[in-house]
């Protein structure tokens, strides 16, 4: 999954990309509105987080700009105004979460993995295909009633595959997901991945989860009734 | 609670009704007294009609009268009264009216007649004149019949004195001013009731734009102290009250803004480093196995609590500022070393962005004060000049003596900074980066060197000229920091 980072605090922001990118998070960062703005509209995100009292074009502005144009990225305002007013008027200009600083990291996990999931229409955090269970909320996998262990970024295109089940999703598309913008992975590292993933979900019938379609990308086939 | 409405509403009434109650009486009693006079030289004329038809002549006296002449004496239901007596008390004639029955005298002079009030024989109220009289001898009356004059040679001393009592009843007149006095009341209440019916629409009509400003106030909170009252159409009594009331409005709605600024800015400056704190330690924590991560977290968590401990020591400062608590002691204090030694904290930062130092304070200036307070007020405005002066500039401190004390100023060359900024240059957590995005300043520094020079009794000034912030502290010699 891929996220925008808008913040000004350069040690925020370190730390948050630090640990977002951890739990398998493709995280840009932007420290003024402008850059923010600039990225946000240039790239597809699952999510921005974005601060409120930014230089160069304030938080709503940007959310404004953002909407004004369009853009129905989800947005996760991040502040340290904690009035109800301040809420108020975020929710209202377009985000779709707020949540005022200081915080814990595991509560803008969460809220980021909830506004993930609404961003691919699912409420609910277990997703279940065939014998195929993943747990949103706690990142984990298992696969015939076994406990597959992931990296994050295996984690990661898993969950976009199980998220968009049924739906054939390509080499490029996964890329942007799984990797910064500014990131110097190299084109093939998605195959890499999806290879690594398959043997650990089943190495004696690796296509039994992830499918390829060649020339088209990766799918995870909906379970037969 | 008494109101301004119920006020004027009593007072105009209550007003109103004396002045009717007495224009009233006054009214009454010029028409009574007029009715009366009337009624008594109605009375005296009929007195001395009977008189003229009075004769004498050898030693007796006689009247000529008939009840066809005057019949109302001769009435039976409420007649009119007379009875005619010699001076010696002997009746000479009497109404019919009267019967045998006397009417009472009262000893009128020949000059003066009598007119009184009375019971009549029939028992009703009634007035009396009694006149006192020469009755007119047969010759005397073919001379005034023929010549219309007064015979001249009539002697008193030959004639016989008479006394007439005519009395009429006044239950006319009585009954006449009743109705007068009952018209009044009546025209007095109405009046009254008329009167108070237009002061309720008068006094209402007048109070409106005062109960129109109230409501308006009533309305008001701390979300509309921007809006200001209507001065247009008010009454010239209310418009120093309006105008008073919008420029207090003005300056509630700018401590409102300067408070919620405050409190947003305090938000920032102490939720940001805690955020900061709490990302850093709990991003650590999740992935423990990673050693370096845990050295790099530590190094910014140092640097985060010494920030928020600056952070706190300013603001302790700025409290026990407000609150009076920090005692000053005066000593004598060499300004340019006192300048000098403050600027050695700061200087290293200063050669970092290629700053100059000119200090200009001559080296006898000497200022009894409070060195500790004017050594932090110093290091805050060089910490200052320097953390925004331009690159390459140079920051100057200049001392002198003035006619009033001594004045002490830094500059430095600026190009961020506007005439606008300079009110609110000393707020506590006024930034120029409204954003705050520098972690590095809180915007404490000017607002603790004003909390100081207040507890020092200094003036200070900001100014802006051609690109150069200047900030200028006066003192008088009298005062605790005074000029040696």
């Amino acid at each position: 999954m891929r996220l925008l980072l808008i913040e000004d605090s350069p040690r925020l922001r370190s730390a948050l990309q630090k640990g977002l990118s951890r739990e398998g998070y493709a995280v840009d960062t932007a420290q003024d509105g402008r850059e923010g703005l600039w990225l946000a509209t240039e790239n597809e995100y699952d999510v921005i987080v974005l601060d409120l009292m930014l230089p160069e074009i304030d938080g709503l502005t940007v959310l404004g700009k953002l909407r004004g144009q369009g853009k129905d990225t989800h947005v996760l305002i991040l502040s340290a105004r904690d009035l109800v007013e301040d809420r108020v008027e975020g929710l209202t200009r377009g985000a779709d979460d707020y949540l005022v600083k200081p915080f814990s990291f595991d509560e803008l996990l969460a809220r980021l993995q909830a506004l993930v999931r609404r961003s691919y229409h699912a409420k609910n955090p277990h997703l279940h295909i065939g014998e195929l269970e993943v747990h949103t909320a706690a990142r984990r996998v298992t696969y015939r009633g076994r406990l597959v262990p992931l990296t994050p970024r295996e984690y990661s295109l898993l969950e976009i595959l199980v998220l968009r089940v049924g739906e054939v999703v390509s080499r490029r598309d996964l890329w942007e997901r799984l990797y910064e913008f500014d990131s110097e992975a190299a084109s093939n590292v998605v195959d890499v991945i999806v290879y690594s993933l398959r043997k650990k979900l089943d190495p004696q019938d690796p296509q039994s989860v992830v499918k390829t379609r060649r020339g088209l990308g990766y799918l995870v086939e909906e379970a037969a009734p | 609670m008494s109101s301004l409405r119920g006020r004027l509403t009593a007072g105009l009434l209550i007003g109103t009704g004396v002045l009717l109650a007495a224009g009233g009486w006054v009214l009454d009693h010029v028409l009574s007294t007029r009715l009366k006079r009337d009624y008594d030289a109605a009375l005296l004329t009929r007195a001395k009609t009977l008189a003229t038809l009075t004769e004498q002549g050898s030693g007796r006296v006689w009247l000529q009268y008939t009840d066809e002449v005057m019949p109302d004496f001769g009435l039976r239901r409420h007649p009119d009264y007379f009875e005619l007596w010699l001076a010696n008390g002997s009746v000479v004639e009497r109404s019919r009216s009267l019967g045998q029955r006397d009417l009472p005298r009262s000893g009128a002079s020949l000059e003066h007649p009598r007119l009184r009030d009375l019971t009549l024989p029939d028992g009703r109220a009634g007035r009396c004149a009694e006149i006192t009289f020469h009755p007119l001898s047969e010759q005397e009356e073919d001379h005034l019949r023929d010549t219309e004059q007064p015979s001249g040679h009539s002697s008193s001393a030959n004639q016989l004195r008479t006394i007439l009592v005519v009395a009429h009843g006044r239950e006319e007149l009585d009954a006449f001013l009743g109705t007068i006095h009952l018209t009044l009341s009546l025209v007095a209440f109405g009046l009254l009731l008329g009167t108070a019916a237009l002061v309720k629409i008068v006094v209402g009509a007048g109070l409106a734009p005062l109960n129109d400003l109230g409501r308006r106030l009533e309305t008001m909170d701390a979300e509309s102290l921007g809006e200001t009252l209507e001065l247009a159409g008010a009454p010239a009594e209310l418009v120093p009250m309006i105008r008073h009331l919008n420029g207090l409005l003005a300056r509630l709605q700018e401590s409102f803004s300067r408070e919620r600024a405050f409190s947003a800015n305090l938000a920032h400056e102490l939720r940001t480093p805690l955020a900061e704190l709490r990302a850093i330690t709990e991003v650590a924590l999740k992935w423990p196995e990673d050693s370096s991560a845990w050295q790099a977290s530590l190094a910014e968590i140092r640097t985060i609590g010494l920030q928020m401990e600056t952070l706190v020591v300013n603001l302790l400062a700025l409290a026990r500022c407000d609150a009076r608590q920090s005692t000053v002691h005066t000593s004598e204090v060499v300004l340019r070393e006192l300048a000098a030694s403050a600027w050695s904290g700061v200087s290293s930062t200063a050669r970092e962005k290629g700053m100059a130092f000119r200090l200009e304070v001559p080296e006898g200036l000497l200022l009894v004060t409070d060195r500790e307070k004017l050594a932090l007020i110093l290091s805050n405005l060089f910490a200052n000049a320097v953390a925004y002066g331009s690159p390459g500039s140079a920051v100057r401190c200049l001392g002198e003596t003035t006619p009033s004390g001594f004045a002490l100023s830094v500059s430095n060359s600026t190009a961020d900074l506007v005439e606008d900024d300079l009110p609110r240059i000393f707020d506590r957590f006024w930034r120029k980066d409204a954003a705050r995005s520098d972690g590095q300043h809180a915007g404490l520094g000017l607002a603790l060197v004003a909390a100081l020079c207040e507890r020092l009794d200094l003036g200070k000034a900001a100014r802006l000229q051609e690109g150069c912030f200047e900030i200028t502290l006066t003192g008088a010699a009298t005062h605790s920091s005074s000029l040696h």
